[in-house]
């Protein structure tokens, strides 16, 4: 196993310029993941690191052996792609086999190392099978198979999940991450389901329009994200945001020109402090901090109109539309509301970001 | 309409209409395929000679097989045939498809394909006669040419039509011109059809250029292969236009192939039964070779 | 090893540290050379494939001398002298004529019929659709040269030897295997959807077809027309049997030309030329569409 570094990573398309300048280091045994909407690049990383496309400008290395340039044979890499990629014509051994031919194993090694995999994979009844009779579940087994059977360096992963049905999404994820904390590998892979992000790696990269906007655990992505972008990418429901305008003489914050926020006196202090220019930011705030009452609490709140429900069991979704804002809040089970209905909404200045509105960039 | 009425019209339509529509074709086909197919049948096994009006027609049974079986000129046509038809099908294969590989690396393949199609459409009369004018002893352009050629390094370039031993290739040769862009435009469409991941697969799991081509690209290819050589080889064992006019089975017997004979046979010397007779020979040899193909296609039926 | 470079490559130029940077050197050159080479081979290819005809061409042009002239002769004044011959003195004409006439006549027939047929077979699951696609194709088998002597004998009884109209309805079934091979493919493009849309919005099949179908197909039933008007106007054997005198057409024709004595290749070559060349133009004009027909056929299942 090993280790992955780019440094200034670059790459154009005709006059697309796919990926700008990646820097970024991927520990031994580390499951890092690429997060990004699409086209933002990240597969077009992921490509480069296995050498099926080429970069522009930046290096890459792999174990401490520089391969910007190496043919993908020369990298000792694996990848599991999209769509899977099996060999149509080949049986499910077979598949799982061609890289062992290739280097030339002998009939006895090839059927020991498969008897493994498929022992680890649970693939061990459609060995003979055709990909053509396979399940999107099997056919994705069977392609980590291929990949895992080469005991690479690296292993790259395009969208795992992406074609499975959401079902079998919720099992793989865990499964995944199981599998390849048992193989101790170190495992790149690129989704753009912040779900899949969060909950299978060690350390996400958050990619928008060819660069990187923030590297980290989850958690440290989830609580502490460095712009809007990242903000608003990940967790599910949405972040909702509220452009507003600061006042800094009263140390408020006035949405829509209604709504006016009070900021405590040392919010206020560090805003004034960080730009005198500040004027124009964006406040966020995540739907399960958002409380709502039927009466007026004692803190600060105010009115909203209730847009429509949408009931997840034991929590419950409302949508809340405020002058011409539609927000979410996420809530437990328990007041009943009608389309239409008002109601007092509240959160607190502890789970308040805040945003510079022009360039994204987080204030606290 | 009553929703019974409708019910009704639309059961008589899905069954009737079809069989409507498709009916001329059935019928057209079958009078062209099925009737001159009983029509020779009865031919073969009958001694019908325009040759002879005057001999009475009796049937004969297998005579004229029989007839057929133990004329030497037979085999020597057997031996022709199945030479050029070999030669040219697998010849025009491997270039197309090396053609078909390299024109896929390149862009502007439109303009090469618009130079190719000329041979193919061209009519196989002009294409014979086109070359047996390029090829006429010292008046045609590219015997001349090679002749020249020839003299420069002392050898002697026989008369490539005249000449018995190097008709048939020649022959051969101009067949390889003719139809070669067949094998390239079906090959390339086919390479083109394929998906390019399990490629790229092969390429990350370590292979070879050579090695993604012999374990990928020509099992994937199959399908396609199979169909173009079929078509290939049964037009080229049934072609006639070209060699008739480059050679007219000759020199001597060089380029006699089976459809010459069959043509002199029938048409020259008005043994008619004895033509219908080879005839049938021939489809049959057709039949059992077609039948191994499609055999060899397996499941994919896609005809 | 590190070795400083500064390079040029595709679109850039870049100071490059690397090792790895050399072997991709050499495989950038060997990939240069490699395309090179390729577009060589195409191109020669390429002038193989044109040249013939093209001598043809000009050999026409040129007066008897010059075309029998050893060594050849590649300059010389362009004359109309051959192809004056063979309007005014051998008829050429007629032959013209009757070509496009029949040509066209079975074209005409056969895309109709055929069209119809392979829209049946497509749209309308039947049992046996399969089989009679592949029975179609095994009508390819028999040799050509063996076909003739039934339709001779038929002709001859039914007197219609030597006539236009034999020569269109044999071609029209000749082809008809041809059109449904290439329209089937087509039409199994086009979705069914749009159809459906149609029909549930109260048009019957037929007015769908009509309407949404017809105007989607037209690119491909119009290739499929040239493809099979080609094959018409190319065809050999069976005129050459079966029309000897009033109703021959073109290909049969350039046979007189050789049987006197010494063959007059300039006038051959006229002959070629009013042959091939329209024949090539109306292909390159379709020819998108001409090899996405021919190879439907064959990669559909």
């Amino acid at each position: 196993m090993a280790e992955v570094v780019l440094k200034n990573l670059s790459k154009k398309f005709g006059k697309v310029e796919a990926v700008k300048n990646i820097d970024l280091t991927v520990k031994d045994k580390e499951l890092l993941c690429l997060l990004g909407p699409s086209g933002c690049g990240k597969t077009t990383v992921l490509r480069m690191i296995a050498g099926l496309e080429l970069p522009n400008s930046g290096t890459v290395y792999i174990g401490g052996r520089e391969v910007t340039y190496l043919e993908p044979k020369d990298r000792d890499v694996a990848m599991v792609f999209q769509e899977y990629a099996l060999y149509p014509h080949l049986t499910v051994f077979e598949n799982i086999a061609y890289p062992l031919r290739v280097r030339r194993l002998s009939n006895t090694q090839i059927k020991d190392k498969i008897e493994r995999v498929a022992e680890l994979l649970d693939i061990k009844e459609i060995l003979s099978r055709l990909p053509s009779q396979l399940s999107g579940g099997q056919k994705q087994r069977v392609s980590l198979g291929r990949a895992i059977v080469r005991e690479p360096q690296i292993f790259l992963m395009d969208e795992p999940l992406s074609s499975l049905d959401a079902q079998m999404r919720a099992v793989m994820r865990s499964e995944l991450k199981r599998l390849f904390k048992k193989l101790q590998g170190t495992v790149i892979f690129v989704t753009h389901d912040q779900l899949e992000a969060m909950s299978m790696s060690d350390r996400m990269v958050v990619m928008s329009a060819g660069k990187i906007q923030q590297k980290g655990t989850p958690m440290d992505i989830f609580e502490r994200p460095r712009n809007s972008f990242v903000a608003g990418f990940i967790g599910d429901p949405a972040i909702n945001f509220f452009d507003c305008e600061f006042d800094r003489k009263l140390g408020k914050l006035i949405v829509n020109e209604v709504l006016v926020f009070p900021l405590s006196k040392s919010l206020n202090h560090f805003l004034c402090m960080r730009d005198s220019n500040l004027n124009k930011l964006r406040m966020g705030i995540r739907p399960n901090f958002i409380q709502v009452s039927a009466t007026k609490p004692s803190s600060w709140s105010f009115q909203a109109e209730v847009y429509i429900c949408e009931p997840q069991g034991t929590e419950e979704i409302i949508n809340l539309q405020f002058k011409q804002s539609l927000f979410k809040a996420r809530v437990n089970v328990g007041m009943k509301m009608t389309m239409g209905q008002k109601i007092w909404v509240s959160f607190d200045e502890k789970h308040l970001y805040l945003f510079d509105q022009e360039t994204g960039q987080t204030l606290t | 309409m009553s929703k019974q009425k409708a019910k009704n019209v639309s059961f008589y339509r899905k069954r009737f209409f079809p069989w409507l529509l498709i009916s001329p074709t059935i019928l057209i086909l079958f009078t062209i395929g099925i009737y001159p197919l009983i029509y020779i049948l009865r031919l073969s096994v009958f001694n019908l000679f325009l040759s002879k009006p005057w001999v009475p027609l009796e049937f004969i049974g297998i005579n004229n097989f029989k007839e057929i079986l133990e004329d030497a000129q037979f085999f020597n046509s057997i031996r022709v045939t199945v030479m050029f038809t070999g030669l040219a099908v697998i010849i025009e294969f491997w270039l197309g498809l090396g053609l078909a590989m390299m024109a896929r690396r390149v862009k502007g393949g439109t303009v090469f394909r618009t130079f190719l199609i000329i041979p193919m459409v061209t009519t196989p009369v002009i294409v014979g006669l086109a070359w047996r004018f390029m090829l006429f002893p010292r008046l045609g352009v590219v015997a001349w040419y090679i002749q020249r050629l020839g003299q420069m390094f002392g050898i002697e370039i026989p008369l490539l039509l005249a000449n018995p031993d190097i008709a048939l290739f020649t022959v051969i040769a101009v067949d390889i011109w003719e139809w070669t862009p067949f094998m390239f435009l079906i090959l390339f469409a086919g390479l083109t059809s394929l998906h390019k991941e399990p490629f790229e697969a092969a390429r990350v799991d370590g292979a070879s250029g050579w090695r993604i081509f012999r374990t990928i690209t020509l099992p994937l290819l199959k399908p396609v292969i199979l169909i173009c050589l079929l078509i290939r080889t049964v037009d080229a064992f049934n072609t006639f236009d070209q060699i008739y006019v480059l050679t007219g089975g000759g020199p001597g017997n060089a380029t006699d192939t089976l459809s010459m004979y069959l043509y002199r046979t029938s048409f020259v010397f008005f043994s008619t039964s004895k033509g219908a007779a080879l005839a049938l020979l021939m489809l049959l040899v057709m039949l059992i070779f077609s039948n191994f193909f499609i055999k060899l296609l397996g499941k994919k039926v896609s005809v | 090893m590190k070795v400083k470079k500064e390079v040029t490559f595709s679109s850039h130029k870049k100071t490059v540290v690397t090792d790895s940077y050399l072997s991709f050197r050499k495989y950038e050159q060997k990939r240069k050379i490699g395309l090179f080479l390729i577009y060589l081979v195409l191109i020669v290819t390429c002038l193989i494939a044109f040249f013939p005809l093209f001598w043809m061409f000009g050999t026409s042009l040129k007066s008897r001398v010059e075309a029998f002239a050893t060594p050849p002769i590649w300059f010389f004044s362009p004359k109309l002298d051959s192809y004056k011959t063979l309007f005014f003195k051998k008829n050429a004409g007629l032959f013209l004529w009757n070509s496009i006439i029949i040509s066209m006549s079975s074209s005409f027939i056969s895309v109709v019929i055929g069209t119809i047929g392979a829209y049946s077979l497509t749209r309308f699951e039947f049992k046996g659709s399969q089989s009679i696609a592949f029975w179609i194709l095994s009508n390819r088998l028999m040799p050509p040269v063996a076909r003739v002597l039934p339709i001779f004998f038929i002709g001859q009884t039914l007197g219609l030897l030597d006539t236009r109209i034999s020569l269109i309805v044999l071609y029209s079934a000749m082809q008809l295997p041809f059109v449904i091979w290439m329209m089937r493919g087509f039409l199994q493009e086009i979705p069914r959807d749009i159809e459906e849309a149609a029909m549930v919005d109260g048009d019957s099949w037929f007015a769908a077809a009509r309407k949404v179908t017809l105007p989607m197909a037209m690119p491909a039933i119009i290739a499929t027309a040239i493809f099979v008007l080609i094959l018409s106007w190319n065809e050999f054997t069976f005129a050459f049997i079966l029309a000897a005198g009033r109703a021959k057409t073109l290909p049969p024709s350039v046979l007189t030309f050789m049987e006197e004595g010494t063959v007059l290749w300039h006038e051959v070559g006229a002959a070629a030329s009013i042959i091939s060349i329209p024949i090539i133009l109306f292909a390159l004009l379709v020819q998108k569409n001409l090899v996405r027909g021919l190879t439907f056929g064959m990669l559909k299942d």
